[in-house]
């Protein structure tokens, strides 16, 4: 038996740091190495998909499905070989709230669904938004990363007591001192917390999202899709310690998981 | 053999189909060959298609790795020579190196049948060196030795071992007395030959010491017969001029035998850790000593020491501006380093250091030539030592050159061949530390302030400082220790003068020691210490000697006088053994520092400039000032420096004239003499090409770049203006610029700005720059306007880095003896043909039909293949701040 899914969120220390665009580049990365990977949008602006060339009038996704009381897995999509990605789909914002309020309600929906999951992937990665509790709520997760930018507003808000988690720096600027500088700084403070790897200003990074495409994909030879790399080959030696250190699950999921693939959608690959 | 019309030169145009059977068109358009001599390659080629299986994988593979097989046809016009050139190259390949080539060629059956018993005997003597080698490798000798030894007490060792002593005492002494007649002295010979060859081949120092110890046995007996039965004692002339090369061998001897002792044994010690608590780390003054440098080069220094991982407040970086100037004063406040000054310059290097160690009060001084660049971990792998023996004094590292010195610019042996440096840094220092015995050379070391207190300070009595304070501290009861491990890096000198003037001042402070404060006598010396020391000072006064090796042969040629009064076959008998023993021992010791005839080649250069100054210096210690070494410069134009080459030009013409006697006494001579004459014939004409090397280094090749680049493959990142980001390698880096290899060619424009990202560490640093050239995927950037704090970083992101010159060890392949002797002759060779170029007009033209046709000759002689090309590693790690 194949060792359970590593999950792993993503979520900015504000917001705006680029949450979305990582999380796409992350996957592909972690794909291109082999892995079978399953990105997860948790954000109501459902803006993850089109980083995979999904159709901006396109509906569909987990919170949509389980608002409408469809089954939830159906509405994922396959891309490629080893990547599945469930988008959040359209809510209006009522809709959304009623969403934060049923998450809420229900703590343990989420880490019902990942561990119906866990068998099929090696990693299951979530976008997490900025300002929902509820949708944050997932069981146990076993890397929660915060994305950062190295300026002040973020300086700030790490000396608050919410921020817990790895810390990952985006759109690092070596040419800006104040950047270096807080950068040193936080390898000195946080040392144990920060990744050792940052992720640099590219922007190959916006221009992929103008192309639909994950930065990998887009721009491959880029710094950021070097970055992006090198982070996935960081978390595959942080999975195994993970993978011997979790218990191996009691009893084979009761719940059949089928992710369909679409037709007329093209992955990524279409650009 | 080898089809003539093969070509590799642009493999992307080779002709395909019927083009590859009949390539006139390729030959003619591509090449650039004239009509018959296309047509005639074509016939060949045609032919060698109908007779050979060129289709087969195994010609493939040679048509394939052409220009490696026959490198001086790859990229050449065809001409109707190159079949000729064909054959001899695929003769020669197949005589010298027929495990390399593809089987085919060695199994093709005339080869086969023709060389069958000598196979057989390569053969058997593989098996039996293969057994030998897995028996030492095993180390069941060594075990089954130790085991006998074990068993015996304490006493009956001493027994045995003083009986083992004397008894190979007596033998040597025997080896080395013995009167052999000539069939006896080959047979003895060829024996001695025969079981070197096989030490050779085996791994481990036990034979390397047996080697050495042939060697010794056999030089030793060399110069017994010399001595007793080579002077003729009845003639004057023969006996004065044979007592003069007997001296010259005598001295030639002792070098030979004190170099193995001191480098049989090499210590190879290893950094020592620091405490974990870094309170207990010393505090340390760094020094940068100048006197007349640039303020550029002193720059690069400083910043890098700013670098350098110590506690903060623990080190201290002081600028010794002996020169007093006003822009240093300033530079060093600018960038918060000491400036110390004095009203004069008594004493020149050593008085400035010595009035500084009297301002400063840190308990270690580091000490950098201002054009020396430290890397970061510089003190962190020398202090160590410091604290775990409260007695050592000092800790010196090999002094790194990352520009080319003369010899290697003007011969195009930089990074090829080991430089002059090298077997001393490499090697001889090494050694010397084995016998606590390692000595201070004036840069990239670190002392400990009270050792220099108590002697004193730094010596001031002779031009070179650096030996002398060594030599007392060692008297003083005082260790040193020497670390193999660069990390340092500085330019080399510029011009052949230049380094002819600084070797002149080192060997005439040797010799001021030698005379001063010979190390052979006064207190407090180890007997090696005293050895080491003497051995290095001997080394300096190689001047004479040399020049009477350079013109003995002229004496028997011009004079008729017979300085070695035996018979031409009896000194073959004798000298051979000795040279080869000697040439045998020597590579297998220092193969990885010098290659074998560079040391004649650089004794060569020196001799004349040595020889009057240390001699004076033997009997008039006193005189002689301390001259700077100038550094960083421009050579704008290839220019012949004449006057440096006055003395081997003139030492040309003698062995010239030399060899013109020996074809007249061929001729005309008596006929018993014809042995003596080829015999100093072929002396002269190793005079000859060895002088000749000379002659190639004293042709100043251009040299345009201010700042000199360093060869690197260093991660680092290509932002451009739109904020793109490119991950690529810098290829080669200096203050002013640097070249960047991308993964994927751009179309960039030329002059257009982008930033440069380096890393140092985890730390990442952004340097502005413009874009001066753009071939493809290669960058090249300069650098412009950076900050002060940016021009800091850049350094400590390139030269500073800890690992930035640790790579430059091991890259020389093994040693082919006779391979290297070939490539020194040939620069030889190549030395007058610079000659010949640099002549005067009209010189030159009467010249021209000469050189012309000796320059068609030459090109029919075989080339060795070019290595199989290597990827360089693609990922450098570096130190990370501890």
């Amino acid at each position: 038996m194949t060792a359970p899914a590593t999950s792993l969120t993503l979520r900015g220390v504000r917001g705006g740091v680029g949450v979305s665009s990582l999380l796409a580049a992350l996957g592909h990365a972690l794909e291109g190495l082999g892995e079978r990977v399953l990105l997860v949008d948790m954000c109501p602006e459902n803006l993850l998909r089109l980083h995979f060339n999904l159709p901006l009038g396109e509906k569909d996704g987990w919170a949509r499905a389980t608002l409408d009381g469809h089954p939830w897995s159906a509405s994922a999509w396959c891309l490629g070989n080893h990547m599945h990605l469930l988008p959040y789909g359209c809510l209006t914002v009522q809709e959304q709230a009623q969403m934060e309020v049923y998450l809420r309600r229900e703590p343990e929906l989420w880490a019902r669904r990942q561990a119906s999951l866990a068998s099929h992937f090696d990693w299951i990665l979530f976008d997490l938004p900025q300002r929902l509790p509820g949708h944050c709520l997932l069981g146990t997760c076993d890397l929660s990363i915060l994305l950062l930018e190295a300026d002040v507003a973020c300086h700030v808000l790490l000396q608050q007591p919410m921020t817990e988690g790895l810390l990952l720096v985006n759109r690092f600027d070596p040419a800006s001192t104040l950047q270096r500088d807080l950068l040193l700084v936080w390898q000195q403070t946080l040392s144990s917390r920060l990744l050792p790897q940052v992720m640099h200003l590219d922007t190959a990074m916006p221009e992929a999202l103008a192309h639909k495409q994950p930065v990998g994909h887009y721009a491959p030879s880029s710094l950021v899709a070097l970055d992006a790399a090198s982070l996935a080959t960081w978390l595959l030696t942080r999975r195994a310690p993970l993978a011997g250190e979790r218990a191996v699950p009691t009893g084979s999921a009761e719940q059949r998981v089928t992710l369909h693939a679409k037709a007329g959608v093209e992955p990524a690959a279409g650009g | 053999m080898v089809d003539p019309v093969r070509d590799a030169a642009r493999p992307g145009e080779r002709p395909r189909g019927l083009a590859a059977i009949w390539p006139y068109r390729y030959l003619r358009e591509c090449r650039g060959a004239t009509a018959a001599t296309a047509m005639l390659l074509c016939v060949l080629q045609a032919l060698a298609w109908l007779v050979l299986h060129l289709e087969s994988p195994v010609w493939q593979a040679v048509r394939r790795d052409h220009g490696r097989w026959f490198p001086h046809l790859a990229n050449k016009v065809p001409t109707l020579g190159d079949p000729l050139r064909y054959g001899l190259q695929g003769l020669w390949l197949l005589l010298t190196r027929p495990v390399v080539l593809p089987r085919f060629i060695v199994w093709h059956r005339l080869w086969h049948s023709a060389t069958a018993p000598l196979r057989r005997l390569r053969l058997w003597h593989g098996l039996i060196l293969d057994r030998l080698r897995r028996r030492l490798q095993n180390g069941r000798i060594e075990t089954a030795t130790e085991t006998v030894l074990a068993g015996l007490s304490c006493r009956q060792r001493g027994v045995l071992a003083g009986v083992l002593g004397l008894l190979g005492t007596a033998l040597a002494l025997l080896c080395i007395t013995e009167p052999f007649g000539s069939q006896a002295q080959l047979l003895f010979s060829l024996l001695l030959w025969m079981l070197a060859m096989v030490l050779w081949r085996l791994p481990g120092t036990f034979p390397t010491l047996l080697l050495i110890l042939l060697s010794a046995i056999v030089s030793c007996r060399y110069l017994w017969w010399r001595y007793n039965s080579t002077l003729h004692w009845d003639s004057a002339l023969d006996l004065t001029l044979g007592l003069v090369l007997l001296a010259a061998e005598t001295y030639a001897w002792l070098v030979l035998m004190l170099g193995y002792v001191q480098s049989s044994r090499p210590l190879r010690r290893k950094p020592a850790p620091l405490p974990v608590d870094t309170v207990r780390w010393p505090t340390v003054d760094l020094m940068i000593p100048t006197y007349d440098e640039d303020l550029a080069v002193v720059q690069t220094t400083v910043f890098a020491a700013l670098g350098i991982d110590w506690p903060v407040g623990k080190l201290r970086i002081h600028l010794l501006d002996d020169g007093r100037r006003e822009s240093f004063r300033r530079f060093a406040a600018e960038v918060g380093v000491g400036y110390i000054t004095r009203p004069d310059n008594r004493h020149a290097k050593a008085g400035n250091l010595n009035h500084a160690l009297r301002v400063t009060d840190g308990e270690l001084v580091a000490i950098f030539d201002c054009d020396h660049v430290p890397v970061r971990s510089f003190l962190q792998l020398t202090v160590g030592w410091f604290l775990r023996d409260p007695k050592l004094a000092l800790v010196q590292t090999p002094h790194h050159f990352f520009s080319p010195d003369p010899f290697e610019r003007n011969l195009g042996t930089f990074g090829r061949e080991p430089n002059e440096g090298e077997l001393f840094y490499g090697l001889l220092q090494d050694g010397n530390d084995l016998w606590n015995a390692a000595f201070f050379c004036g840069s990239c070391a670190v002392l400990r302030r009270a050792a220099l207190e108590a002697i004193g300070g730094f010596a001031v009595e002779t031009v070179t400082e650096d030996a002398h304070t060594a030599l007392r501290l060692h008297r003083h009861g005082w260790n040193s220790a020497y670390l193999r491990i660069p990390q340092a890096a500085g330019l080399a000198t510029e011009t052949l003068a230049a380094h002819i003037g600084q070797r002149i001042r080192w060997a005439r402070g040797m010799v001021q020691i030698l005379r001063t404060d010979n190390p052979l006598f006064g207190k407090g010396l180890s007997p090696l210490q005293r050895l080491c020391y003497i051995n290095a000072m001997l080394h300096f006064l190689a001047g004479l000697p040399r020049l009477v090796f350079l013109t003995a042969p002229l004496a028997f040629l011009l004079l008729h006088a017979y300085i070695i009064y035996a018979p031409a076959l009896m000194i073959l008998l004798y000298v051979l053994p000795h040279m080869i023993h000697a040439s045998l021992a020597g590579s297998r010791l220092q193969s990885d520092y010098r290659h074998i005839l560079w040391g004649e080649l650089y004794e060569t250069v020196l001799a004349w400039y040595i020889a009057r100054p240390t001699t004076l210096a033997l009997f008039a210690p006193k005189l002689g000032a301390f001259n700077v070494t100038a550094k960083g410069g421009l050579i704008p134009d290839g220019w012949f420096d004449w006057r440096t080459a006055r003395p081997y030009l003139t030492l040309a013409a003698l062995n010239a004239l030399g060899l013109g006697f020996a074809v007249w006494r061929l001729l005309q001579g008596p006929a018993e003499e014809i042995g003596t004459v080829l015999i100093s014939g072929l002396w002269v004409l190793f005079n000859l090409l060895i002088i000749g090397g000379a002659v190639a280094v004293s042709a100043e090749v251009r040299q345009v770049r201010r700042n000199h680049r360093v060869t690197a493959v260093l991660e680092a990142v290509l932002r451009l203006p739109d904020g793109r980001a490119y991950p690529c390698l810098l290829s080669d880096y200096s203050v002013g610029g640097a070249g960047i290899e991308l993964p994927q060619a751009l179309t960039l424009a030329q002059g257009s700005p982008a930033t440069l990202l380096l890393a140092r560490g985890r730390r990442e640093f952004a340097f502005p720059c413009t874009l001066s050239r753009c071939l493809g995927r290669q960058i090249g950037i300069r650098f412009d306007g950076l900050s002060r704090q940016q021009q800091i970083d850049l350094v400590q992101c390139t030269f500073a880095r800890a690992d930035a010159w640790l790579n430059r060890t091991e890259r020389y392949g093994e040693e082919r003896l006779l391979g290297s002797v070939a490539s020194v002759l040939r620069l030889g060779g190549r030395g007058y043909l610079r000659l010949f170029e640099h002549a005067p007009g009209r010189l030159r033209r009467l010249l021209r039909p000469v050189s012309r046709l000796l320059r068609w000759l030459s090109s029919f002689l075989p080339r060795s293949p070019l290595p199989a090309s290597s990827i360089p590693p693609f990922l450098h790690m570096e130190v990370s701040k501890a």
